[in-house]
């Protein structure tokens, strides 16, 4: 999938576990584990939100178009 | 709710009815295919089946109460059974398992799509109408109903054919009848879109599911 998930890049930068995140942002840790593996088909607006508010970034942080 | 609940019971009941009858009655079926071959006597009335059309209807009258002649019509072709004593059918050893096959396939063609829309009256129970499993299921159920509309039309090419070959009639001819079941055919392929119906929603399904 072009759309790459660059979820584990921020969470090391803030130095945060999964299950820290999950607790945080309001996602099971089954949820956050999809969205992190890449297995996603799609991300609600509030949940982007909420995990910029978390990591303290931009989208386009987490989000990334891969063409490869 | 409750009413959707009730008709979900009332479909199962109905398959359940189906698969358990079907299996009874194929039970029985073979129970007097072995006691035919083991030269038993059952009760089985064995008759050649045709069709039959040019009725000779001279020698029919019908008339009112009141006396008024009325003129005879019949819709033709017209099923024919004549029915033959068990010597006539020890000359035509081959003619049983030709019925038997014909019989036994039917039955099976009856209940393959059964089975196949009890599982999946099941699985709307669980709550996973829309899954893969299910356009599947679907898709072989509609296969199933089409291949009963062909098999119903060897039926009538193959039992019209033993009957015009067989028979010299008097006053009617026999003839080999085709008729395609045009409702059976409309059934299957609306078995076939919803399938495709189904294919789609257990793909939304999964997207509704893996959206975070």
């Amino acid at each position: 999938m072009p759309i790459r998930v660059r979820l584990d890049e921020r969470m090391k930068a803030k130095g945060m576990s999964l299950t820290e995140l999950s607790e945080k942002v309001g996602l099971t840790l089954a949820n956050l584990s999809i969205l992190k593996t890449g297995k996603a088909k799609a991300v609600r607006f509030s949940t982007l939100e909420a995990i910029c508010e978390v990591l303290e970034c931009q989208p386009g942080d987490i989000l990334v178009f891969d063409e490869k | 709710m409750k009413a959707r609940s009730r008709s979900l019971a009332a479909l199962k009941f109905i398959a359940g009815f189906c698969w358990w009858g079907g299996l009874v009655s194929c039970g029985g079926l073979v129970v007097l295919v072995v006691l035919e071959f083991s030269g038993v006597d059952t009760f089985v009335e064995r008759s050649v089946q045709g069709y039959a059309s040019s009725f000779d209807t001279s020698a029919f009258s019908v008339e009112s109460k009141d006396g008024f002649v009325g003129e005879l019509e019949l819709e033709e072709p017209v099923i024919v059974r004549v029915k033959f004593g068990r010597e006539y059918w020890d000359e035509r050893p081959a003619e049983f398992p030709i019925f038997v096959f014909l019989t036994l396939g039917f039955m099976g063609i009856f209940l393959a799509p059964v089975w196949h829309f009890r599982k999946l009256l099941e699985s709307v129970e669980r709550g996973e109408a829309f899954a893969a499993a299910n356009a599947k299921r679907l898709r072989t159920l509609g296969s199933w109903i089409l291949v009963g509309v062909f098999w119903d039309l060897l039926m009538e090419l193959i039992v019209s054919g033993i009957a015009d070959s067989a028979l010299r009639p008097q006053g009617f001819t026999l003839n080999g009848h085709l008729s395609l079941n045009g409702g059976l055919l409309v059934a299957g392929l609306c078995v076939f879109a919803l399938s495709e119906v189904f294919r789609l929603g257990a793909k939304m399904r999964e997207e509704q599911e893996l959206t975070i």
